[in-house]
């Protein structure tokens, strides 16, 4: 059973078709990007799969359920998670602390009886996930502080932290140098299994680096869909990319 | 001719009131309006602006007035006067105040606490120059006259004349809006600021000024209801409450808005006395908690009835834009 | 962690870190116990100066009495506690959750409402049913303070429901205007809660369980009633803001669009604060009418709504006791000038205007309040200890929320200079 599938899914901004009957399919444990000129409407197909912004028409099924009326709260719980383009954390929080409570929306919201010290495997969790994204020895750091490729690790360590089946990375990249573009590839190859992750990106190098396999967006319709060799040969897509 | 056991006469001097009354809210909102629109603050010191018009006003008004002028000239030096004083201390504030928030984080936040610090300090400021008690204002002589008087229908000449000099000034302020540069500006910077700096117009001058105007629409309002109420410093707690209720009603973001909430927020002020001499509230209602003694004093309830019935059906207002408010 | 760096050469440092440290911990302890003692510290003032004059030492008593004017009285510390728990409560919100709510006069005059209407019904004459009157021959305090959480829950409820959909300077706007609801619902119903006069006479009020009673005749006895009660309430405060919940509420301040994300139902928590925030401020509505014995109209205008948020600015939002030491401020300084400085200065007699100045002069240059401000001095210590402790004491669970400015620039707090 495919972890996500939109159905005709379309996006009207008054006269405007932002996204129009895009069918998409991904299978567990796959790494997927979708990329598109700008203005494509790549993210806000993203923003309707993950619940940011409701569809005009169409459906979204998550594991096989329908998604497409819940908020992006409920959806969050099913398994979904989501980085923004523009970097989206905690800034007065710590490192280790952004990491911790995206961590505790699995156990509790309105605990108000205890103290949070008690639970311990929550922070045990967070303590493990900042280790991963290689953000130790900055744990106590206010997030704001961090340098911006940093943060954008954060944000994903903060994803992570939700025990997400399906990670939508809306531009992961954006910002880094090439150096840590490379590395964050590399990181975000390592996720894919067992998680599922759907990349939205630019830097087609990196998009041909890690994918399984590759959608293109071009006004808001899927223009072309296949392996990197297949998209790499495919003749509408270099008029496209060679056109902009 | 009673209408529901309300005189004919008397339902029609409530109109006339409501659209007096609305003509305040009108200007009121939409110096608000403006100030939120380009720069995102809510001015919480739109209540003590209109209160320091009235006392420019009576201070003009005394000291130009008694010796020299006759109180009618006085009375139009002060027309012309007021709004300029009141533009200037606008300014003064916005720069000298204001701005150092700008661009901080909270901009908006801090913006609603530095004018309600200022609503704080100005009502003792106001103690302090001019004393405690309220202030007496005259309507001119020249306007102390009835238009039309038929029974309870009394249509005075300065009433009429508040709502001429409304009518005017929503205009100017329309085409200053939508015909001129500034306004285009105004116009701009309100959905996008940051394109409008790039295109290398003075932006923190268009503040500035845009803010002034907004004080000046207030302390205007205040000149012009003088007249009417009395004069004292806590005159502007509840119209700022009332100008709040008109732009929920009316919805900001719009120039439409303001104005149509405005009149209809008067018109609801104005007939709510009237629900209380209804045959129906006098024959079924009379010494209830709602009966007749209620409705009389119930004017401010029902607008906040009104506005709370607004957010529940139609947040944004009657025309204000959807997401005006992140 | 010894002195072995070159950085620690000077003992003074360490020091300091201490000291911080220790105030931390038990400073509160500290300034818990100078309170409870404080009656008995004032009383001791006015008898001494009495003691001076019996005594014909005129220079001592008149420097006693000199000092007595700046020292506030048992009847002030009353109102500066009610106020400090009152900001306490209203900084659920605003520090917390990130809410800036200009009505909590709503909850803090129906409060107090609550209780003064209770009381004056519960005499004869007045409409009651006998069996009420007869079970509680006078209506016992602890009825009408658990009466006066559920009214200001309610009442929270309702407001909160149309409100906290909305955001920022939106809500509040919302908040105030509709909390002008009930200002103008107790003008107008004027035979209930006795319009602009307000509601007088409720002499007599008793703790029924332990016979106690209080109002301005006991001013000691009430003093204590109220220092327990609110610090019952302050400390329940306290461990919920140090609760999941409390970091969730911070979550969602910082970043609501990523708290959603993470699968919180953010509505839902706002609300949730919105409630906790309006019955613990119901309880100091409550409180504040229990000293002065009756119901001014002014608790339930937008003037309380007003004095609470200074209250919690002057102190600073993004400390626990912020509001406290707000309230001190306040108070202290508003007493001050009326009754001290106006003697050489006719023009403090305005003192509205100078604390509307001050307040002005906080928010652009010391936003993060007074002791916001000495917080974040202090924080380059304290966020070197955590460092050095390598994450033993994690800054996630004391619960302490980490310094901010409220309006503020987004000024990097240096932290990373020293790692």
């Amino acid at each position: 059973m495919p972890v996500l599938e939109a159905r005709r899914l379309s996006k009207h901004f008054g006269g405007l078709i932002a996204v129009n009957r895009v069918d998409y399919r991904v299978e567990p444990g796959e790494l997927r990007s979708i990329i598109g000129p700008n203005g494509a409407g790549k993210t806000t197909f993203f923003n309707m799969i993950a619940g940011d912004l409701p569809a005009t028409s169409g459906q979204v099924i998550f594991k096989g359920q329908d998604v497409t009326k819940l908020s992006t709260f409920q959806r969050s719980h099913k398994g979904l998670g989501r980085t923004y383009q523009i970097t989206n954390i905690f800034p007065r929080l710590t490192v280790l602390e952004n990491v911790r409570i995206a961590a505790q929306s699995r156990k509790t919201t309105f605990n108000m009886w205890t103290a949070v010290p008690r639970h311990r495997e929550l922070l045990d969790k967070a303590e493990e996930i900042v280790e991963r994204i290689r953000l130790a020895d900055k744990r106590h750091h206010l997030a704001g502080t961090l340098a911006h490729g940093e943060q954008r690790y954060l944000e994903i360590g903060i994803t992570l932290a939700t025990d997400p089946e399906l990670l939508l990375l809306d531009e992961p990249t954006a910002g880094m140098s090439p150096e840590e573009s490379r590395q964050t590839a590399e990181f975000i190859r390592t996720l894919a299994n067992p998680l599922t992750v759907v990349l939205v990106e630019h830097d087609m190098e990196i998009v041909m680096g890690i994918s399984d396999r590759i959608t293109v967006l071009h006004n808001g319709e899927v223009l072309a869909e296949g392996t990197v060799d297949e998209i790499r040969a495919d003749t509408d897509v270099r008029r496209v990319y060679l056109r902009d | 001719m009673p209408v529901g056991g309300v005189g004919l006469t008397e339902l029609l001097q409530h109109l006339f009131l409501g659209l007096v009354q609305g003509c305040f809210y009108v200007l009121l909102a939409l110096g608000l309006s403006i100030i939120f629109g380009l720069m995102g603050i809510i001015n919480f010191g739109h209540g003590v602006f209109y209160m320091l018009g009235a006392y420019v006003g009576y201070t003009v008004v005394a000291l130009v007035a008694a010796p020299v002028l006759g109180p009618n000239l006085a009375f139009l030096v002060a027309l012309l006067s007021v709004p300029l004083v009141m533009f200037c201390l606008g300014m003064v504030f916005e720069r000298f105040v204001m701005s150092r928030i700008y661009g901080t984080a909270n901009a908006r936040f801090a913006g609603v606490l530095l004018t309600f610090g200022l609503s704080i300090f100005l009502p003792d400021f106001v103690r302090m120059i001019w004393g405690r008690p309220g202030k007496p204002s005259h309507i001119p002589p020249m306007l102390e006259f009835s238009l039309l008087q038929i029974g309870a229908f009394d249509v005075s000449a300065y009433r009429t004349f508040v709502v001429v000099v409304a009518a005017v000034l929503v205009t100017l302020l329309w085409l200053i809006l939508f015909r001129t540069n500034l306004g285009m500006v105004i116009r701009a910077g309100t959905s996008n600021n940051t394109m409008v700096q790039v295109l290398g117009i003075n932006v923190s001058r268009v503040w500035t000024q845009t803010f002034g105007l907004g004080i000046a629409l207030a302390g205007f309002a205040g000149l012009m209801l003088s007249p009417l109420l009395a004069v004292d410093p806590t005159m502007g707690d509840l119209i700022l409450i009332q100008t709040f209720i008109v732009v929920v009603v009316g919805g900001m973001g719009s120039f439409i808005g303001p104005v149509i909430g405005g009149l209809i927020v008067g018109q609801l002020w104005a007939l709510t006395p009237l629900i209380g001499r209804t045959e129906f509230v006098v024959q079924y209602l009379s010494g209830t908690l709602i009966g007749p003694a209620f409705w009389e004093k119930a004017s401010d309830i029902l607008l906040f009835i009104v506005m709370s019935l607004i957010l529940l059906l139609r947040p944004r207002g009657l025309f204000g834009q959807e997401g005006a408010f992140d | 962690m010894g002195p072995d760096r070159p950085h620690d050469r000077f003992p003074v440092r360490e020091f300091r870190a201490w000291f911080f440290d220790a105030f931390d911990r038990y400073g509160i302890i500290i300034l818990a116990g100078f309170l409870a003692v404080y009656p008995a510290l004032f009383a001791g003032l006015n008898q001494s100066i009495r003691l001076a004059e019996d005594a014909d030492w005129e220079g001592l008593a008149e420097a006693l009495a000199t000092l007595r004017g700046f020292v506030p009285s048992t009847p002030l510390m009353i109102q500066i506690l009610i106020y400090a728990y009152f900001g306490i409560a209203f900084n659920i919100l605003l520090g917390n959750a990130g809410m800036i709510s200009l009505g909590h006069s709503a909850f803090f005059g129906v409060g107090g409402y609550t209780v003064g209407l209770m009381h004056s019904w519960f005499k004869p004459d007045t409409g009651v049913p006998r069996w009420m009157t007869d079970t509680f021959v006078r209506l016992p305090l602890e009825i009408s303070l658990i009466s006066a959480l559920v009214v200001s829950a309610l009442v929270a409820l309702a407001i909160g429901k149309l409100a906290s959909a909305k955001r920022g300077v939106y809500f509040a706007m919302l908040t105030l205007a509709l909390s002008q609801v009930f200002y103008y619902a107790a003008q107008t119903f004027d035979t209930i809660t006795g319009g602009t006069d307000g509601r007088g006479g409720l002499a007599n009020m008793r703790l029924g369980s332990l016979d106690l009673r209080v109002g301005i005749m006991d001013a000691t006895v009430t003093y204590y009633f109220i220092f327990i009660v609110a610090g019952i309430a302050t400390a329940l405060i306290w461990q919920i803001l140090r609760s999941p919940f409390g970091q969730v509420l911070r979550a969602v301040r910082e970043n609501e669009t990523r708290a959603r994300n993470c699968g919180y139902d953010t509505n839902r928590v706002r609300l949730c604060a919105f409630i906790l925030s309006g019955t613990f401020s119901g309880l100091a509505g409550a409180l504040a009418i229990i000293y002065g014995e009756s119901v001014p109209i002014e608790n339930i205008h937008f003037v309380t709504s007003g004095q609470v948020v200074i209250i919690t600015l002057f102190g600073g939002a993004g400390t626990f006791l912020g509001p406290a030491v707000g309230s001190f401020i306040y108070w202290y300084l508003r007493q001050l000038m009326s009754t001290e400085f106006v003697k050489y200065l006719a023009i403090f007699q305005y003192w509205e205007m100078w604390v509307g100045g001050i307040f002005i002069l906080i928010v652009l240059f010391v936003p993060a309040g007074i002791l916001g401000a000495i917080h974040n001095w202090t924080m380059e210590f304290r966020l070197r200890r955590a460092l050095e402790l390598g994450g033993r004491r994690d800054e996630a669970g004391r619960g302490v929320t980490v310094p901010q400015d409220v309006p503020a620039a987004t000024r990097r707090q240096d932290t990373d200079a020293r790692s």
